[in-house]
C-alpha cells in the first residue's frame, strides 16, 4: 500500500483524521498508516501442549525395546475488526467482527528395536528396525457479524452485531495419516570404514490404497583416510575422510484430500434463486475441488561424494560435496483447460527434474597477537544446475506454465530446460520515428496506434520495438522467448569471529550471484495500471522526443500493451547482504557468584544491516506467495512485492544461575 | 526393577502388536471431511441440487476470480466495446477495458479469458448434470425428462453465448465430458456450434413445460422458444457483409410468430419496470427469460456482483466505481423531430447539451430539445431524477468528467429502496436481468417482417414498442410529478417514409432495438450479427473521439474485431499429444 499509495496524499489532513484516496483520480490504496493503528486491535491467542512419554526396555543382551508416544495439540482464537475508512476510495464503512477458533493436534507413535554390539573391540555394528505412526487433525470455525452500533471495544462482541449479516464458517484443515517400517544398519571397522544402510516403507492417507506404499531405500559408505597407516607421517593432515552415498527420499506435500473429488454447496459457487426469492437462494453444488486419484509419492534419487578434510591440527577445515539429485514423478499442479470446469486442482505425477551441485565450505581458526585474538574465518559456495528431463510423455512440447494474475503465468516450464524461466516479450529499444515503427513488424493495436507528439499525429513512435521472435512480420504471443532465468549461478556466505578477551565479534554476510528476478511491482509503478504512485522513471525517464534513450516508452494512456511481460521487467538479482552483526561481552568468572550467578553476557546485534545489489526492488531476496503449498517453484524469483526483510537492532542479557 | 522391566516388555509386544494390525487401510483412509463426495449427487435430490448449481452460473459469476470478467449482463464485451458506452471512470482502472474499447484485443486478456472461464464452467456443471443423471435411481421419468429439458437448455444458453463471443467455439456434450479426465474436455473449435446449439433448444423447447409454478427462475418451454429464435437471428445475417440468410430468417419467424400469438406475454405498461427491482416487476409478463439475482446480508455472492464496478461514483448510488458510462453518441440517439420520431440519419450531427465541465455547484439547465423517454430510464444524467435516488447532480457522481463524460449508467441500479441489503458489498442487489423479453420477441419479428415479410407488419411491431414507450405513465418525472424533459415521442404513422422501403426499414427497426436495449449489453453483438460492426463502429469512433480523446487511434478492424480472440492460455492448456487442439480466430495468430 505504501508503494502504490500516491505522494501528493498526506498521512492526517487538516483536521487531523486520516488523508486517503477519496479524492478524484487518486486511485484505491489505503492511508498506510490508518491500516496499521486500525488492525492494532486485531488479535490472536493460542495455547499449545507438547509433550512426550517413552518406555524402554533392555530385553535382551544388546537389544533395547522402545516406545515413544508425542502429542503436539493447539487450540486458537482469534479476533479481527473491521473499522470504517472514510477517507478511502474504495472503503469499508461500517465495523465489523470476526472471530475465529481452530483446534488441531498431531500425535506421533514410534517403536523401536535396536540392537548395538561391539565385537572384539574393532567392529562397531549398531541396527534397529521400527514402526512409526502419525495421525494429525485441525478444525477451523469463524463467526462474524456487521453493522455494529460503533467503534466501542465493549461492544464488539459478536452478539449484539447485526443478526441478520452473521456468516460462519467451519471446516477441516488438516487430516493426515502416516505410517512407516524402517530399519537401520550401521557397521563400522576401527571407526576408519564406516557403512550405513536405510530402508523404509512408507504409506500416506494422501494417496489411495493402490499407490500408498512406496520403498526408500539409502547406502551410504565412509573412509577415515587418516585412520590409515601410510598417513601416520604426514602431519599437517590431521582428519581425512571420504564420503559417498546413494539413497531415495519420498515426497507426499500435496494437501489431505488431493486424491478425491468433492462438492461445495455454498451460494458463491452454486447457490440461484429458482424461487425467484430477492433476498435468499436455493442450494446448489458446484464442483469444489477435482480430485487426482492416481497421484502417487515423488521420488527424489540422489548420489553424493564427500570430502571432509582437517589439516594443521584440523586449524584449516574443508567440506567438499558433489551430488546429484533427481527427482521422478514431480508432484505438480498442472493447469487444466476451463472446458473441464473451475475447482481446485490436484497435484499430478508429471515430471522429471534433476539438480546437480557443488557444496563447499572452507573454515580456519587461528590465534593472533600473543593468543590475545582468537578468529575463526569460514567460508561457503554452494551451485547447482537445475534441468527438466520429461513432462507429460503424451504431451511432450506443452509447457509447464506457472501461476497467472494479473499478467498471464510468466514462468514456463520446458524439457532441456530449467524449471520455471521466465517468458515474455523481448524489448530492442524505442521506435524513434513514425518510419522506424511502420517498417517494423506490427503489432495490432500497438505501434500502429496513433499518439500527439508536438500536436502531430504519428504512429507508433516511442513505443517499445519488440522483437520479431518467429520472423513472420508480425508481433504475436508466439513471439514470446525465455528471457530470464531465476536460477542462481552460485550462492556464497562468509562468517568471520573475532574474540578479544572478553569480546566476541560475528559478522555473517551471504549472497546470490546470476540470477534473474522477475520485477512484477514494476507492473504496477511504471505503467498504466491502476492509479496510484509511480516510480520517478515515469516521469523522467519516459520517451518524449527530447529524451530519446529512455528506458520507458512515451506516456499514453491508452497503452495496455507495454505492460505485457517483457524483459523490461528482468533484472538481475545478484546481492550480499549482511545478514548479522554481534558483538558480545563475557561477564567475568565469579562476577556475581554471591548472587548465585554462573556466567552470562552481554550483547548488541544488529541483522540485515546492510545490502548490495542492483536490483532495483525493494528486496533482493524474494519471498515466494505461499511458500507452503505444492508447486511453488512455479513462481520462484517473481517480486510481488512482498514485505521486505525488516533491519533489527538488538541488545541482550544471556544469565546463567 | 526386573519386574518393570518385564511387564514393559509384555506391554511393549502387545503394542507392537497393536501398531502392526492399527496401520491397515483404516487408518490410511481419511476421506474428505465437510464436503460431497461425489456420490451425494446421484440420487434424487442430489441431481436437484447439481442442477441447481448449473443455473447458479448464469449470473456469470464465478466461484473466484474477477467477477466483472463473466457478467451475464455482458457490459464489457456488449457495451463498452459499442457505441453505447464508454468504460467510464477514469484513465488508469481497469486498463484491458480500455484495451477492449480501443479494439486492442490481445490474445492475453485476462477479461476474455475470464468470460471463457465462466462459460465453460457453465457448460460442464450442466453436463455435470446429464453424466450423472443417468445413474440416478428413484426419479420418475417425466422430472427425469424434464431435468434433462433443463440441463440442455444451460447447456445450450452457456454455449450460445460463447459462441456470440468467439464464434469458433468448442462445442462439448456428455458424451465428451468426464471431470475426472482432464482431457476429455479438450475438444477442437473447428465444427460450426450452431446445429448442436439449436439441437439443445429443440430439445427443450420439445421437454419443457409451460410454467413451473413458484418457481419463475426455472427455463421454461418459452424461455427455449425465445433462444432458439435468438439462435436464428445471430444466422439470420452474414456477420461480414450484412447479407440476409432468408432460411434462418423465416426459420424465426415461425417460432415468433408463435410465441406471439399464444398470448402469454405482453409489453408492461411503463418502459421502466423492466429496470426496477421492485417485487412486482421481478419475473413479469414481459419476460421470457430472467436471471435471478437474490442478496442476502450475509452472502457475499451472486446478485449484479458482475456489474459491482458499473455504478456511479462518490456519493452518488453505491459510492463506486464509476465505470461504464453512456457514450454522448447514444444520448444523441434519443432526440426525436417534431413528429415524435427518431432521427437514424442525422442524430449525431449536434449534440444533446450537458454539464460537462460544469462543477456540480455551478448552475445548469438540462437540455430543452424533444427527447425520447426512454433516454432517462438508459442514462443517468445531471437534472434528471435517478430512479428514487433523488436528482442527478452531475459532476459529484462521476469520477474524471474530462475523461469519460457526463453521464452515469442507471438501467441496472436499483431502487434505492431495495439497496444495501448487504454491508460488506452495498452494490449486490436483486434487479434481475431480463435477458428475454417480450420487446425482444417484437423487434426480431419486425426484423423478420423487413426481409421477408410485410413491412406493414414491422411497423405495426414497432409502433407496439413505442406506444409503450409513449406511456405518459412510465415518463421519468420531477418530484412535482411533471416530465422531467421535454418527452415527444410517436408512433409511425402509415405514410411515414420509414417503412416505404426496405432499406429505410431495416435501419428504422435497428435502430429502434438501440433505443429499446441500449446499456443492456447486446449493442456490439447486435452490430456483429447485422454485418454492420465495422462501418457503425469507424463512424461512431470518428466523432466520438473529438469528446473523448483517449479514442484517438483507435480502429475497428474487419475481418478481426467481429468476434474475440481465443484466450491465449487456453490454447496453451488444450494440448492434447503435443498439439493444441484450439485455433486461434483470424486476424489474432
Amino acid at each position: 500500500m505504501a508503494i502504490r499509495m500516491q505522494p501528493i496524499v498526506p498521512v492526517y489532513d487538516v483536521a487531523g483524521n486520516y488523508a486517503g484516496t477519496l479524492g478524484s483520480n487518486l486511485g484505491n490504496a489505503k492511508n498506510p498508516v490508518a491500516l496499521l493503528e486500525r488492525a492494532g486491535q486485531n488479535g490472536y491467542r493460542d495455547l499449545r501442549a507438547l509433550g512426550n512419554v517413552y518406555a524402554e526396555a533392555d530385553i535382551l543382551k544388546d537389544f533395547t525395546l522402545r516406545s515413544s508416544f508425542g502429542l503436539d495439540g493447539t487450540i486458537a482464537y482469534g479476533t479481527y475488526y473491521g473499522i470504517p475508512e472514510p477517507e478511502a476510495s474504495e472503503p469499508v464503512r461500517t465495523y465489523s467482527v470476526r472471530k475465529d477458533g481452530q483446534y488441531r493436534y498431531s500425535w506421533t507413535w514410534t517403536n523401536t528395536l535396536s540392537y548395538k554390539k561391539t565385537l572384539a573391540s574393532v567392529h562397531n555394528v549398531n541396527a534397529f528396525v521400527g514402526l512409526e505412526s502419525i495421525s494429525a487433525f485441525g478444525e477451523f470455525i469463524e463467526g462474524f457479524r456487521d453493522r455494529y452500533y460503533s467503534g466501542d471495544p465493549s461492544l464488539l462482541y459478536l452478539d449484539i452485531g447485526d443478526q441478520a449479516t452473521q456468516t460462519n464458517r467451519n471446516y477441516a484443515f488438516n487430516d493426515y495419516r502416516l505410517f512407516s517400517y524402517f530399519g537401520q544398519a550401521n557397521y563400522s571397522y576401527r571407526d576408519k570404514y564406516l557403512f550405513q544402510a536405510t530402508l523404509r516403507r512408507d504409506a500416506s492417507s494422501r494417496f489411495l490404497a493402490a499407490q500408498r506404499y512406496a520403498t526408500f531405500p539409502a547406502v551410504s559408505a565412509g573412509w577415515r583416510i587418516t585412520g590409515e597407516p601410510f598417513m601416520k607421517g604426514i602431519s599437517t593432515i590431521s582428519d581425512l575422510k571420504l564420503r559417498a552415498g546413494w539413497g531415495q527420499t519420498g515426497n507426499q506435500e500435496i494437501g489431505d484430500y488431493n486424491a478425491y473429488t468433492t462438492y461445495a454447496a455454498d451460494f458463491d459457487r452454486g447457490g440461484y434463486s429458482l424461487n425467484g426469492n430477492p433476498n435468499a437462494y436455493n442450494t446448489g453444488f458446484a464442483i469444489q475441488r477435482f480430485g487426482n486419484p492416481n497421484a502417487r509419492w515423488e521420488t527424489t534419487t540422489s548420489i553424493n561424494v564427500g570430502l571432509d578434510a582437517g589439516l594443521f591440527n584440523n586449524a584449516l577445515e574443508v567440506n567438499l560435496d558433489v551430488y546429484e539429485r533427481k527427482t521422478t514423478g514431480l508432484l505438480y499442479t498442472r493447469p487444466r483447460p476451463a472446458t473441464v470446469g473451475q475447482g481446485d486442482l490436484p497435484a499430478e505425477n508429471v515430471a522429471a527434474i534433476r539438480n546437480r551441485g557443488v557444496d563447499l565450505q572452507v573454515s580456519y581458526r587461528g590465534k593472533a597477537l600473543d593468543n590475545n585474538i582468537r578468529y575463526t574465518v569460514t567460508g561457503n559456495f554452494s551451485t547447482y544446475r537445475n534441468e527438466v528431463l520429461e513432462l507429460n510423455p503424451a504431451s511432450p512440447n506443452e509447457p509447464l506454465l506457472g501461476l497467472g494474475s494479473r499478467l498471464p503465468a510468466v514462468t514456463r516450464s520446458v524439457v532441456g530446460q530449467p524449471i520455471s524461466l521466465f517468458c515474455g516479450y523481448i524489448i530492442d529499444g524505442i521506435f524513434q520515428t513514425a518510419e522506424e515503427a511502420a517498417a517494423a513488424p506490427q503489432f495490432p493495436g500497438y505501434n500502429d496506434a496513433e499518439v500527439v507528439i508536438n500536436g502531430q499525429r504519428v504512429k507508433g513512435v516511442g513505443k517499445f520495438k519488440y522483437r520479431d521472435i518467429n520472423n513472420d512480420g508480425q508481433i504475436t504471443a508466439d513471439d514470446q522467448a525465455f528471457i530470464g532465468n531465476p536460477h542462481p549461478k552460485f550462492n556464497y556466505g562468509l562468517n568471520v569471529s573475532v574474540g578479544y578477551k572478553n569480546f566476541d565479534l560475528t559478522v555473517f554476510g551471504q549472497g546470490v550471484v546470476g540470477n534473474d528476478v522477475f520485477n512484477y511491482v514494476r507492473y504496477w509503478t511504471d505503467f498504466n495500471t491502476f492509479q496510484g504512485n509511480r516510480t520517478k522513471d515515469v516521469l523522467y525517464n519516459s520517451w518524449t522526443p527530447e529524451n530519446p534513450g529512455a528506458k520507458l516508452p512515451i506516456l499514453d494512456e491508452n497503452d495496455a500493451i507495454s505492460s505485457r511481460a517483457s524483459s523490461y521487467f528482468i533484472e538481475k538479482g545478484s546481492y550480499f547482504r549482511m545478514r548479522n552483526i554481534q558483538l558480545t561481552y563475557s561477564l567475568p568468572k565469579g562476577f556475581g557468584s554471591r548472587l548465585g550467578l554462573n556466567g552470562g553476557s552481554i550483547y548488541v546485534q544488529t541483522t540485515n544491516a546492510f545490502t548490495i545489489t542492483n536490483y532495483s526492488g525493494l528486496d533482493p531476496e524474494i519471498t515466494l506467495r505461499n511458500s507452503s503449498a505444492t508447486g511453488e517453484d512455479r513462481q520462484l524469483g517473481v517480486d510481488e512485492g512482498r514485505y521486505p526483510t525488516p533491519r533489527q537492532f538488538l541488545v541482550g542479557l544471556n544469565l546463567a544461575f | 526393577m526386573k519386574t518393570i522391566k518385564k511387564w514393559g516388555y509384555a506391554g511393549m509386544l502387545s503394542v507392537l502388536v497393536m501398531t502392526m494390525n492399527g496401520c491397515g487401510e483404516d487408518f490410511l483412509t481419511r476421506t474428505p471431511q465437510g464436503t460431497f463426495s461425489p456420490d451425494a449427487v446421484t440420487d434424487a435430490r442430489g441431481i436437484e441440487t447439481l442442477l441447481t448449481g448449473a443455473y447458479g452460473l448464469l449470473d456469470g459469476i464465478p466461484a473466484s476470480g474477477s467477477t466483472w470478467h463473466g457478467a451475464v449482463s455482458n457490459w464489457v464485451f456488449g457495451g463498452l466495446t459499442s457505441d453505447d458506452a464508454y468504460k467510464g471512470t477514469d484513465a488508469g482502472d481497469q486498463p484491458e477495458q480500455t484495451a477492449l474499447e480501443r479494439y486492442v484485443w490481445v490474445v492475453t486478456n485476462e477479461h476474455v479469458r475470464g468470460k471463457w472461464r465462466t462459460l465453460y464452467n457453465g457448460v460442464s456443471r450442466t453436463n455435470d448434470v446429464l453424466d450423472n443423471l443417468a445413474q440416478v435411481q428413484n426419479l420418475d421419468t417425466a422430472r427425469r425428462r424434464v431435468i434433462t429439458a433443463e440441463a440442455r437448455f444451460l447447456r445450450g444458453f452457456y454455449h450460445f453465448e460463447a459462441k456470440k463471443m468467439w464464434n469458433n467455439i468448442p462445442y462439448i456434450d456428455e458424451q465428451d465430458y468426464n471431470k475426472e479426465v482432464p482431457d476429455s474436455a479438450k475438444v477442437p473449435n473447428t465444427e460450426n456450434a450452431w446445429p448442436r446449439i439449436e439441437a439443445d433448444f429443440q430439445f427443450a423447447m420439445q421437454n419443457l413445460p409451460d410454467q413451473f409454478p413458484g418457481e419463475p427462475g426455472r427455463a421454461t418451454r418459452w424461455a427455449a422458444m425465445g433462444m432458439l429464435a435468438k439462435c436464428y437471428m445471430h444466422q439470420a445475417f452474414d456477420p461480414y457483409t450484412g447479407a440476409p440468410n432468408s432460411a434462418k430468417l423465416q426459420q424465426a419467424q415461425t417460432l415468433l410468430n408463435q410465441v406471439i400469438a399464444s398470448g402469454r406475454f405482453a409489453l408492461m405498461p411503463n418502459f421502466g419496470d423492466n429496470f426496477s427491482a421492485a417485487p412486482a416487476n421481478r419475473n413479469n409478463r414481459e419476460s421470457l427469460f430472467e436471471v435471478q439475482y437474490s442478496v442476502t446480508s450475509s452472502a457475499g455472492g451472486g446478485g449484479g456482483l458482475g456489474d459491482e464496478l458499473a455504478w456511479p461514483y462518490n456519493t452518488g448510488p453505491g459510492g463506486c466505481c464509476g465505470f461504464y458510462q453512456p457514450s454522448q453518441n447514444l444520448v444523441n440517439a434519443y432526440k426525436t423531430d417534431a413528429n415524435g420520431l427518431p432521427l437514424p440519419a442525422t442524430f449525431n450531427n449536434t449534440d444533446v447539451t450537458s454539464d460537462q465541465g460544469i462543477t456540480s455547484d455551478q448552475p445548469f439547465t438540462p437540455y430543452a430539445g424533444t427527447l425520447d423517454p426512454r433516454l432517462d430510464h438508459t442514462v443517468g444524467r445531471r437534472g434528471i431524477p435517478f430512479k428514487d435516488w433523488g436528482v442527478h447532480p452531475g459532476r459529484a457522481w462521476i469520477r474524471d468528467q474530462a475523461y469519460a463524460g457526463p453521464y452515469s449508467p442507471i438501467k441496472h441500479i436499483p431502487e434505492r429502496q431495495f439497496f444495501g441489503v448487504n454491508p460488506g458489498n452495498n452494490r449486490l442487489h436483486s434487479n434481475n436481468y431480463r435477458y428475454l423479453r417480450y420487446d425482444h420477441i417484437l423487434l426480431w419479428a419486425a426484423e423478420v417482417e423487413v426481409e421477408i415479410g410485410s413491412l406493414a407488419k414491422a411497423r405495426d411491431y414497432v409502433n407496439q414498442i413505442r406506444r409503450r414507450a409513449a406511456n405518459p405513465d412510465g415518463f421519468v418525472k420531477t418530484a412535482a410529478g411533471q416530465p422531467a424533459a421535454n418527452y415527444v415521442i410517436k408512433e409511425y404513422p402509415a405514410t411515414s417514409t420509414a417503412f416505404a422501403t426496405k432499406e429505410a426499414a431495416r435501419q428504422a427497426v435497428r435502430f429502434e432495438n438501440r433505443l429499446e436495449f441500449a446499456m443492456e449489453g447486446h449493442r456490439f453483438f447486435e452490430l456483429v450479427r447485422w454485418g454492420i460492426a465495422e462501418p457503425t463502429l469507424n463512424a461512431y469512433l470518428t466523432t466520438e473521439r473529438t469528446k473523448r480523446t483517449y479514442l484517438t487511434g483507435a480502429t475497428f478492424v474487419k475481418n478481426r474485431n467481429e468476434f474475440f480472440p481465443i484466450p491465449f492460455e487456453e490454447i496453451l492448456n488444450s494440448n492434447l499429444n503435443g498439439r493444441p487442439t484450439l485455433t486461434q480466430n483470424q486476424g489474432y495468430q
